[in-house]
């Protein structure tokens, strides 16, 4: 490879790896990504989608293994919200899903939750509100 | 353009495969479970974007084995005209799978770039399987420096683009701390909500907004200053010392972790990374001779 090959491999590559973030419009992708982790406009109040398991009006919450599949939590969040933006088919099959992987007895909730992020935190304060969007058994009697 | 010793390449082979292999290994009850999520999520991205539907389970555990088994032997050096390649392309498929369920995470770009450009680059020309018949190229030549100086200047890159993403999407609410701080609270919240461990630090945190703003200013200042890593070895150090806090920053605040460059390999092309493996090279040969003259 000569010199000038290099250089021109090594403003492909610059460019390949930048133009993604320069270009207006520009989508993000892997490996080549326009960064956008932790960049998002979020309030002190936000709506979380969640998946629970309620037992005897008991409200239990569940991993994000046996909501999305894997130990991955933001894999786990954006399988509900995705499936409550995709509507009631979409809800149902992941309600079922979810009943599938739980052992205990009870009703599954595909549910979105406003909190006070703070008060949560600090104090572990209830919701504001609770909207659900679904309900199925659990597989377990 | 730079020149290096092919061990300083070696050494780069040695640690972006290492670090790669052992990623595949400790997570792969993790990746295995990637297998067989729901079709219906299959949303890929990059060299994937073609495929309609997710492979059937099997194959793509056996995907998944034959990208370790690749990895291995690249790692080791072994037939690296073809391994080196291979693992690069397989990882970037495995990875890019990872990333096909309707979310796109942020962690494995870097590795993925940095193993596409080692196995490009004639890294196993010290250290490997493949050069032990072989006598050791001794001059140093751009042929190693070349590949680790592009690492480099996509690493630098790569923080920049992150920098530049601050600006753009979130604009001076950056600045002002504001996006951080919810962001923290959010992501924590969220966390605790979806049964996952959080940071205990993001409430203490939220007590204290001051702090906030010379975060996120000091954030802005390590992603958008990198290229002055590509200055001399001291500014590499000084910016990989800055660089590193900053993930550790990450992990306590959020409980968010970059393992690349927590592990330091990220930064390893702006260094001579063969010198920790010649100092442990030079100390086994020295207990070997004193083992053999005390027999």
């Amino acid at each position: 490879m000569t010199n000038r090959t290099r250089w021109l491999v090594t403003l492909a590559v610059s460019l390949l790896v930048v133009l993604p973030a320069a270009l207006p419009g520009g989508a993000d992708g892997f490996p080549i990504s326009t960064y956008p982790m932790f960049t998002s406009h979020r309030g002190p109040v936000m709506a979380i989608d969640t998946v629970v398991l309620v037992d005897d009006g008991r409200r239990q919450r569940l991993s994000p293994t046996t909501i999305g599949g894997t130990d991955e939590i933001v894999l786990a969040a954006v399988t509900v919200s995705n499936a409550i933006h995709d509507g009631p088919a979409a809800l149902d099959r992941l309600c079922r899903e979810v009943a599938g992987r739980v052992d205990e007895p009870g009703t599954i909730e595909v549910v979105t939750e406003t909190h006070d992020t703070v008060d949560l935190l600090r104090a572990d304060a209830l919701p504001l509100e609770v909207r659900v969007h679904a309900r199925c058994p659990s597989a377990s009697p | 353009m730079a020149e290096a010793p092919a061990r300083r390449l070696a050494a780069f082979r040695i640690l972006t495969g290492s670090f790669a292999v052992g990623y595949l290994l400790v997570r792969l009850p993790y990746f295995l479970a990637v297998t067989r999520l729901d079709p219906a999520r299959w949303d890929p991205p990059g060299v994937l974007s073609l495929l309609d539907a997710p492979l059937a389970p099997g194959l793509a555990q056996a995907v998944l084995m034959v990208t370790i088994v690749a990895g291995v032997a690249a790692t080791l050096g072994w037939r690296y005209r073809l391994s080196g390649p291979v693992f690069a392309v397989l990882l970037l498929g495995v990875l890019t799978y990872r990333n096909s369920w309707s979310h796109l995470f942020h962690a494995d770009n870097l590795l993925t770039l940095h193993v596409l450009i080692v196995g490009s680059a004639p890294a196993a020309d010290a250290w490997s399987v493949d050069a032990r018949a072989r006598s050791l190229p001794e001059s140093p030549s751009v042929r190693y420096g070349w590949p680790l100086r592009l690492a480099a200047l996509v690493t630098v890159l790569t923080y920049v683009v992150t920098g530049v993403a601050k600006l753009r999407y979130a604009g001076g609410d950056w600045l002002t701390g504001d996006t951080l701080l919810h962001q923290i609270t959010f992501d924590n919240a969220r966390k605790k909500v979806l049964g996952s461990q959080y940071s205990p630090l993001a409430a203490p945190l939220a007590d204290h907004p001051g702090l906030i703003a010379p975060l996120s200013l000091a954030t802005l200042v390590v992603e958008l200053g990198a290229p002055v890593a590509l200055l001399s070895r001291r500014w590499a150090i000084a910016w990989t010392a800055a660089a590193w806090p900053f993930h550790v920053g990450i992990v306590a605040l959020m409980a968010i972790s970059f393992p690349y460059p927590l592990s330091l390999i990220a930064f390893a092309p702006f260094f001579r990374c063969e010198r920790p493996f010649q100092a442990v090279s030079r100390r086994w040969r020295g207990r070997s001779t004193a083992v053999g003259s005390a027999a």
